[in-house]
């Protein structure tokens, strides 16, 4: 059994890869390995995990309906049997908590899924190009940067129409031109260099240089940032929520929580506090498992200490 | 098969050449000597199309080329480049950066000639699927050669192949550029301030200074110390050959 682990790691681990498949599953490996060391990363990732097995089981886990609460038990403390307490409805607040991780998962995803690989590209092909290009899609990308993101999402949310899909796409909006940058920067410090040149001497086209030699570079710089942003989409979304311009009742938003709690924070403390503590733990998740990363994927810009 | 005339290239105000002329036979090495700041790193540049804004006429291969336009001439001249460390990309192995060109042209039986080359340039096959940090500047510049000669070119560029590694790691490229050069009946183009290296791998020299060609001669007068010019010379006296 031992033995056989060590043939596993030294195959992993081997200078030598015989195979392209050993070569990818290698590095794969040494940048888990690197990960693991990482106490702090370790916490994000269980709480990332945690969140995405508990929205994957929430009806399961959930003791309650999310949305059928009984008047009579309206505002109960936390107790053996609503844990959470409940709210002005008479809804187990935990039950909602652990519905509203199903919510705030589908923001997450659908917001790094639309804005990550907009702003890489665009970022990619304004700094690969310059000139024109450069100039015309940055320009563009700096009038977005210049707006506060939360009010251009509530700009945009009042157009589009409240609700949990407007608020991700107004979200999305606002977030891709920090990525755009980011990219774009790292292009241009890379843009001149002998490797990019000789691919050109190939006779590769633009686009097959910015797809296959250029974003590849630029990858594991928008990946840390992405999950650094994570929490900021999370508060974003729920602070659009709050606002009553996200996640609609009877959705179990942890936003739109916070707000209607907010008419009991002083008597029902717990009404607003419970998924406020649901929005911390997994912005700090995110915020973790991103610092790790980056120390990993990132070397360059380690932080100090 | 390269043939340059009167090429003058400007980086805004500046001329880095006056008119340069110069002409390399098909299967000759030709060395272009001079101090860093002469200019004929520029020629190289120029002929491959990283230089847009140039005057004059150049022919290479037999197309003649045009300014601000890339000629598609990737099957007939390559190049290698100084330094080891920059012409490779950090994040693709050696096997994608050697059956990326054949990608790029649609070319068959990857597998095959990228082990094929592996063997020409005297690389292990066990190093095939390393990155580039895990070679030494040697092994990557063996790399980067093999990567010129993937698409089977005429004309190889070679902008100071050497300069960036040990002493000895030297010799064993050069000897590796001059067994390839008669096994595939290349032409070379030499860019280099280290004459011992010209004198070894190359058949005639241009002595370049400022941007103006100083003295074109065989390498036989080279090694005979017998270049005309003062600056000629005077890079002789500076290299021990006199």
């Amino acid at each position: 059994m031992s033995a056989h682990e060590m043939n596993l790691r030294d195959w992993l681990t081997s200078d030598d890869p015989e195979t392209r498949m050993q070569a990818r599953l290698g590095q794969g490996f040494r940048l888990a390995r690197a990960l693991a060391r990482n106490p702090l990363a370790m916490v994000g990732l269980v709480v990332i995990v945690a969140l995405l097995l508990i929205a994957a089981f929430a009806p399961w886990l959930a003791p309650f309906s999310p949305t059928e609460g009984v008047l009579a038990n309206r505002l109960q403390p936390p107790s053996a049997t609503h844990w959470m307490g409940t709210d002005e409805l008479g809804r187990d607040i935990l039950s909602r908590v652990i519905h509203g991780t199903r919510i705030t998962l589908m923001i997450v995803v659908l917001v790094a899924v639309i804005a990550a690989p907009l702003g890489l590209i665009m970022g990619a092909v304004a700094g690969y190009f310059g000139g024109w290009v450069d100039r015309l899609l940055m320009g563009f990308t700096d009038i977005f940067l210049s707006l506060p993101r939360l009010i251009l999402a509530l700009a945009f949310v009042a157009a589009l129409g409240p609700g949990i899909e407007n608020a991700v796409i107004a979200i999305a909006i606002t977030a891709w031109p920090v990525y755009a940058r980011i990219a774009r920067a790292e292009v241009l410090t890379f843009r001149n260099a002998e490797f990019i040149a000789a691919v050109q001497m190939q006779g590769a086209s633009s686009w097959r240089i910015i797809g296959l030699h250029v974003i590849p570079l630029c990858l594991s710089s928008t990946i840390v940032r992405v999950t650094l942003d994570m929490a900021g989409i999370i508060l974003t979304a729920a602070g659009l929520g709050f606002l009553g311009l996200g996640a609609q009742p009877p959705l179990p938003e942890w936003g739109a929580m916070i707000s209607r709690g907010r008419s009991f924070i002083l008597d029902q403390w717990w009404v607003a506090t419970m998924p406020g503590f649901a929005i911390v733990i997994v912005s700090l998740g995110f915020c973790l498992f991103g610092d790790g990363l980056r120390d990993v994927l990132d070397p360059k810009q380690r932080s100090k200490g | 098969m390269i043939d340059v005339r009167n090429l003058t290239v400007r980086y805004g105000d500046t001329t880095v050449l006056h008119g340069v002329s110069l002409a390399v036979a098909e299967g000759e090495s030709f060395a272009l000597v001079g101090e860093s700041g002469s200019g004929k790193s520029t020629i190289l540049k120029a002929l491959v199309g990283q230089v847009d804004d140039w005057q004059g006429q150049m022919t290479l291969a037999g197309h003649a080329l045009q300014p601000g336009r890339r000629a598609d001439l990737a099957r007939q001249v390559q190049m290698v480049f100084q330094d080891p460390y920059g012409s490779l990309h950090p994040r693709r192995t050696v096997d994608d950066t050697l059956a990326e060109p054949l990608a790029i042209h649609g070319i068959k039986g990857r597998d095959a000639r990228v082990l094929a080359m592996l063997d020409a340039v005297g690389l292990p096959r066990r190093f095939r699927f390393r990155l580039p940090h895990q070679l030494s500047g040697g092994q990557r510049q063996r790399v980067a050669i093999a990567r010129a000669l993937m698409l089977e070119p005429r004309v190889l560029l070679l902008d100071e192949p050497t300069s960036a590694l040990d002493v000895s790691v030297q010799a064993e490229i050069l000897n590796l550029l001059k067994g390839l050069r008669a096994e595939k009946g290349l032409t070379f183009l030499l860019v280099t301030h280290d004459l011992p290296v010209v004198s070894f791998l190359c058949d005639r020299l241009a002595v370049l200074r400022a941007g103006r060609v100083e003295e074109a001669a065989a390498v036989a007068t080279l090694r005979a110390a017998g270049l005309r010019s003062a600056y000629g010379r005077e890079l002789l006296e500076r290299s021990g050959l006199v």
